[in-house]
């Protein structure tokens, strides 16, 4: 039985819903499990096709990423957790295992021309909150540092893949990152 | 991996947190990282405000309704996992979860079949996202290497007079179909273990040299990985057992 694949809302399911379905999960009930596939599957796909560009890999990667949910959920902390942090971060996680295992850091094969680093998509941050925060720190930033920053997250590029497609130095890529990182973690802790 | 040259030393655990959930890190850096991480709250609490943080970015990747196959696929892969379980095995010990499951009672053969499925999928990624979830119970600290699991198997390392090291199985030992165990030495103050080589069923004895001169403090520890021995050169799968020398 396949659910149907809805259309998340653009700030995501409502993260108590969805500790209550790990909850239900977490009881070895399998029609939690179908729903919370049902509620993030599109978003989690849509991700690891971002990062590994192909669809049997994608498949792996969420197919890999809901396992690990099942065997998980059990100790998913509530009080700690979000579980839409939790999960997506698996899936961010394996995506990236996938391909560095796979040692697609090939020159060519990865533009960095996907992120769309024009202000218009950062806009659809302000839809939460939280996003909102981010958006404000990513402003903080110079250009340089801010198409990095997005450039390493969205598109999964590793330091040695950003230093070949905006053909820079490792070290000077390293060193930009750094600053970057440490100006938006400032940013986000006030 | 971070240089300390530019940060004080208290923001190079956070820029080793961001790099590890950016994914900056090659994949032997992010396992040092994972492991370092489920021992040390501090670390895993920088990489889950990272995680939270920068998860309003991904929700700016539009969604894409995956491939119709993917649900039965999943399905299928637990439901095979829940038939490689042994039917006399029993639920190993869970938590309770934190709110009362509104679903019906949960009967034991599905639990059984969510069981399955981890020990059927160790993923390379399983300790990955760790911050969220409960630590584990402590492993016991043995010269034997103890299991953690009730139906792991038991092994009892012995260093042999001529410098080599016995282990021998000290009960019944079951390895799921498509693993192996493999053994590891991890040397006292170390964070990285070396592999001693697959560990059959049946024990091994490694001749003379196979351990550096002075192993005292270090541990042997088991894990649980795929076909043949990690792929990696470092545990992938679980630890079940380990002990000091």
């Amino acid at each position: 039985m396949t659910p149907d694949q809805g259309s998340p809302e653009p700030a995501g399911p409502p993260s108590a819903s969805l500790d209550t379905l790990l909850s239900r999960c977490a009881g070895g009930d399998r029609t939690a499990f179908q729903t919370l596939y049902t509620a993030l599957s599109g978003r989690l796909y849509g991700l690891a096709m971002r990062l590994l560009r192909e669809p049997q890999l994608a498949s792996d990667a969420v197919h890999d990423t809901f396992l690990q949910v099942w065997k998980e959920c059990g100790r998913f902390d509530t009080s700690r957790g979000h579980a839409e942090a939790w999960i997506t971060s698996l899936l961010r996680y394996r995506s990236l295992d996938i391909l560095r295992r796979r040692g697609r850091e090939v020159p060519g094969e990865r533009t960095g021309e996907e992120a769309d680093l024009s202000p218009g998509p950062l806009e659809a941050l302000i839809s939460t909150r939280e996003g909102e925060a981010l958006r404000q720190c990513l402003d903080q930033l110079e250009a340089g540092q801010r198409k990095l920053v997005l450039l390493s997250f969205i598109d999964g590029l590793s330091h040695s893949e950003l230093a070949r497609t905006l053909q820079r130095p490792l070290g000077t890529v390293k060193s930009l990152m750094r600053r970057a990182l440490l100006g938006l973690r400032r940013c986000l802790e006030t | 991996m971070s240089d300390s040259a530019t940060a004080p030393a208290g923001d190079e655990q956070d820029l080793l947190a961001a790099e590890y959930v950016f994914g900056l890190l090659c994949a032997d850096e992010r396992s040092v990282v994972e492991r370092d991480a489920a021992r040390d709250p501090a670390l895993a609490a920088a990489i889950a405000a990272w995680e939270r943080w920068l998860l309003p970015l991904t929700r700016l990747v539009p969604p894409i309704p995956p491939p119709a196959a993917l649900w039965p696929r999943i399905e299928a892969s637990l439901a095979a996992a829940a038939r490689e379980q042994p039917a006399a095995a029993p639920p190993p010990p869970t938590q309770p979860p934190p709110a009362p499951p509104p679903a019906p009672p949960v009967a034991r053969p599905v639990r059984r079949w969510q069981v399955a499925a981890a020990a059927g999928y160790a993923l390379a990624a399983s300790l990955a996202a760790f911050a969220w979830l409960r630590p584990p119970p402590p492993p016991p600290v043995a010269t034997a290497l103890a299991p953690l699991p009730a139906h792991s198997p038991v092994f009892v390392a012995e260093l042999l007079p001529h410098g080599g090291l016995l282990v021998r199985p000290s009960g019944a030992v079951h390895v799921p179909t498509g693993r192996d165990l493999q053994l590891w030495l991890l040397a006292a103050g170390a964070t990285r273990p070396v592999s001693l080589g697959v560990l059959p069923p049946a024990g091994v004895r490694l001749p003379p040299g196979s351990l550096p001169p002075d192993a005292s403090g270090a541990k042997i520890l088991v894990s649980l990985e795929p076909r043949g021995g990690s792929p990696t050169g470092l545990p992938t799968g679980p630890v079940i057992g380990g002990g000091s020398l």
